[in-house]
């Protein structure tokens, strides 16, 4: 669908290095990345609205790389709609239909269905002036959609939205997907967002892209440290892996404590467990590992809970392992079920797959 | 709070429907209006009846041998509608729904003896005049709940007294003053603000010293004078020349300058700052100097112009196309200023979502800059159209036939002084007075694009 072979951008000091980049169609891929890493600028540049120093883009297998906006069909929605001031909701909707009228086999969606789809049908005589952020993001994604794009670019579409706004919309987003099935790119800072709208995602730090893959293996399975930390993985730990006897097992020592688990990597090594995946249960009387589980864990410590928050629908327990400090997010029912005290002694485990190691060397 | 709102209610649907209120404590008041009514009544009598004794004593000149009409006969009539603006007054005070505290009396009763005062001295001049402090304390009984009205009713009565051969731009600029300094003077009280109201009144001295001579020279002039004035056949042609050439020159300036303002602002490129720094050039050049660089470039005796004179018949020394090259030279740097401002404050992604949809950069342009920028590039116009009609120095020089608007003014003033050319002078302030009213309503149109910024800076 999208391909992209060794882009490169200069702006001042910020270099945009994209050495491979392929979107499969149908895909909708988020794009994520801290604010200043260059997400719009590389959307932008493949949609021939700045021109790269270097690099090959196709579409479709045609190359663009020196073709103009207009002629690459690609449908952008920026973080702050730009809606034409002048002209009203369905001015802007229509806007680009003139462009588009001969060209393309299927007709492109009307009017009426997109604003129906999108419930704004009654805001179609308003000025954009008038609409609040939800409203007017809708009429930019109309605005986008109604022209048939090959490709969609979403710009941090729900970066202005509230919290209950971002939900209607991103789940308008999800539908427009399924409905018209276009390659979609949604660009955000936000690595929750990222989590829950994408089918796979993309990962763009200082200018290059760090890691691409399905969501969930991209937030267990970070490539590099800084990657793992930028994707929000709270527990992060140097150690170092002692090869064993067996083949493609490991040993570990950390927090006092020695496990072997199953990988090839020896040397320094970054241990790495996203807090919702590490579990936690009162330590009771019997001490160490459930006999059940046991081929399922790859390593239990014992610590005390320091705090116990509530930040949105979870619970975070903040537990300090021989002076060590490690997240668990758990949920209410666990919470309710267990009851979790500052000051109590928790058994922490970590399961095989949660388990990722990143080397160091 | 129910009970109160119903009150007000109840009490101002009696006050509409009988027109006097009359529950209980209005009563009071109807009592004592119907009092002091008959006291006021009594006291014209008696002013009526003593009035050529009372003359003779009060109003009679310090000095006896005065050139003024002395004692002033009392007109019935006067006296007559005297009272019944003194009736207005009392029924105004007493009979207002809103209580008015002492304080608020007392500040009133101090303001009609200032009218009074102001106005009775117009005796000795006129005794007409006397149906202006009537009408006077009819307009003060009336304006008694607007107190900020009652602001302008002194400027003009104090202009009126002390400035009266001032009085038009006196008035116009004191009510100015009052109007914009108002809310800074209670600013300065309520919050301890210093900085901005002084600024604010340094600004206000500027426009004093900008606007004195200009309202007080429109006012010199008599309507007939100019109208007059617009039926000599030198003065229409000279204003035709005028708007000509000024309007060529503004039209040559928008088709070369809007489009390079629109570059300059979207593409960088070498030497961007220094071209930017040109553009200003012309308004640093005294004007001579311009007309005299034209001249040496393009005169008889250069060969660029013997050439455009040989080959095209052309020639720019005295003619109308050295006037529209002298005013399109004065005259870009404002629109293509206006424009550039304009189309920077236009972001550019505004046009990248527009290619994106299909436009190209001409279509994008067209359709939605364009628009966008529309108020600004107008005041553009309408700035460089004007000092194109305002240009004198570089025409006095280089094209000092056909007469244009400014060079006739002048020739009126060092032929026949002062007196001829005013007339003329009054005819162009009034007509640039035209063009403020214009750019002032361009400034009111509705802002699409400031709107659009704010409305996305309050999401961000």
């Amino acid at each position: 669908m999208l391909r992209v072979e060794g882009l490169r951008r200069q702006v001042g000091v910020f270099h945009l290095r994209i050495d491979e980049w392929a979107i499969e169609p149908g895909q909708y891929l988020v794009l994520v990345g801290p604010s200043g890493a260059g997400k719009t600028m590389l959307l932008e540049t493949i949609a021939g609205l700045h021109r790269p120093d270097a690099g090959r883009i196709w579409i479709d297998g045609r190359e663009v790389t020196s073709e103009p906006p207009e002629a690459l069909g690609i449908g952008f929605v920026y973080q702050d709609c730009w809606l034409f001031p002048h002209l009203t909701v369905r001015q802007n909707i229509d806007f680009g239909r003139r462009y588009h009228q001969k060209s393309g086999a299927s007709p492109a969606p009307k009017t009426d269905e997109l604003t129906d789809m999108l419930h704004i049908t009654d805001l179609l005589d308003r000025n954009p002036q008038t609409l609040s952020g939800g409203e007017r993001q809708r009429v930019a994604l109309a605005r986008a959609l109604a022209i048939q794009p090959r490709l969609l670019f979403l710009d941090e579409p729900l970066g202005t939205l509230d919290p209950v706004t971002r939900e209607h919309v991103g789940t308008e987003l999800q539908n427009c997907h399924r409905s018209f099935g276009i390659t979609t790119i949604h660009v955000t800072h936000d690595h929750s967002e990222a989590r829950t709208y994408g089918d796979s995602i993309a990962v763009i730090l200082d200018g290059k892209l760090e890691q691409m893959g399905p969501t969930d293996e991209v937030f267990r399975r970070p490539r590099t440290a800084k990657l793992g930390g930028f994707l929000g993985c709270e527990n992060m730990y140097e150690a170092q892996a002692v090869p064993t006897a067996e083949p493609d097992m490991i040993k570990i020592d950390l927090h006092q404590t020695t496990f072997t688990v199953r990988s090839h990597k020896v040397g320094r090594v970054s241990l790495c467990v996203r807090a919702e995946d590490v579990l936690v249960e009162r330590a009771a009387g019997k001490e160490g590992k459930d006999e059940r589980d046991d081929y399922n864990i790859a390593a239990a410590f014992t610590g005390r809970i320091v705090t116990v928050s509530q930040p949105g629908a979870m619970v975070r327990l903040v537990i300090d392992v021989s002076g060590r400090r490690w997240v668990s997010i758990v949920s209410h029912s666990q919470q309710r079920q267990h009851r979790f005290c500052e000051g109590n002694m928790v058994t922490l485990r970590i399961p095989n797959d949660a388990l990722h190691l990143i080397s160091l060397e | 709070m129910d009970d109160e709102v119903e009150r007000s209610f109840s009490s101002k649907e009696i006050s509409t429907d009988a027109g006097i209120p009359l529950t209980g404590h209005s009563g009071r008041r109807v009592m004592l209006f119907i009092l002091a009514a008959a006291l006021l009544t009594a006291a014209h009598i008696v002013l009526a009846m003593a009035w050529p004794r009372l003359a003779q004593i009060i109003l009679s000149p310090p000095e006896p041998t005065s050139s003024l009409p002395t004692p002033v006969k009392l007109n019935p009539n006067i006296n007559l509608a005297l009272y019944v603006g003194n009736l207005f007054l009392l029924g105004s005070v007493l009979l207002s729904r809103r209580a008015l505290r002492f304080r608020n009396l007392l500040a009133y009763a101090v303001g009609y003896a200032v009218i009074v005062w102001l106005l009775w001295p117009l005796i000795w001049v006129m005794t007409e005049n006397l149906l202006l402090l009537v009408l006077a304390v009819l307009v003060y009984g009336s304006l008694l709940h607007y107190p900020h009205l009652l602001g302008y009713l002194y400027l003009f009565l104090v202009c009126q007294r002390f400035l009266p051969a001032y009085l038009y731009p006196s008035f116009i600029l004191t009510s100015l003053l009052y109007t914009t300094i108002l809310p800074f003077v209670r600013a300065w009280r309520r919050e301890r603000q210093r900085f901005i109201p002084l600024c604010h009144l340094a600004g206000l001295i500027l426009l004093t010293v900008l606007l004195i001579p200009i309202v007080f020279f429109c006012t010199q002039s008599s309507p007939q004078d100019i109208h007059q004035r617009l039926e000599e056949a030198e003065v229409l042609s000279a204003l035709g020349i005028s708007l000509k050439t000024s309007a060529l020159a503004t039209l040559m300036v928008l088709l070369l300058g809007v489009p390079f303002a629109y570059a300059m602002v979207r593409r960088s490129f070498p030497a961007r700052g220094l071209i930017d720094t040109l553009i200003d050039l012309p308004i640093v050049i005294p004007p001579p100097i311009v007309g005299i660089t034209l001249l040496a470039f393009l005169g008889p005796k250069s060969p660029l112009g013997a050439f455009f004179e040989q080959r095209f018949g052309v020639s720019f020394f005295d003619s109308q196309w050295g006037i529209i090259l002298a005013q399109i030279f004065v005259g870009s740097p404002y629109l293509i200023r206006a424009s550039m401002v304009a189309f920077a404050a236009v972001d550019v992604r505004f046009e990248n979502v527009a290619r994106t949809l299909g436009a190209s950069s001409l279509s994008a342009f067209i359709r939605i800059t364009l628009p966008m920028s529309l108020r600004g590039i107008l005041i553009g116009v309408i700035l460089t159209w004007f000092r194109a009609m305002a240009e004198f120095g570089a025409l006095r020089i280089m094209a000092n036939r056909p007469r244009t608007i400014p060079i006739l003014a002048y020739e009126r003033f060092i032929d026949f002084r002062q007196m001829e050319s005013q007339s003329v002078g009054v005819l162009i302030l009034l007509m640039c007075l035209c063009v403020i009213v214009g750019m002032w309503i361009i400034r009111l149109m509705p802002n699409i694009l400031g709107k659009s910024i704010g409305v996305s800076d309050a999401a961000r």
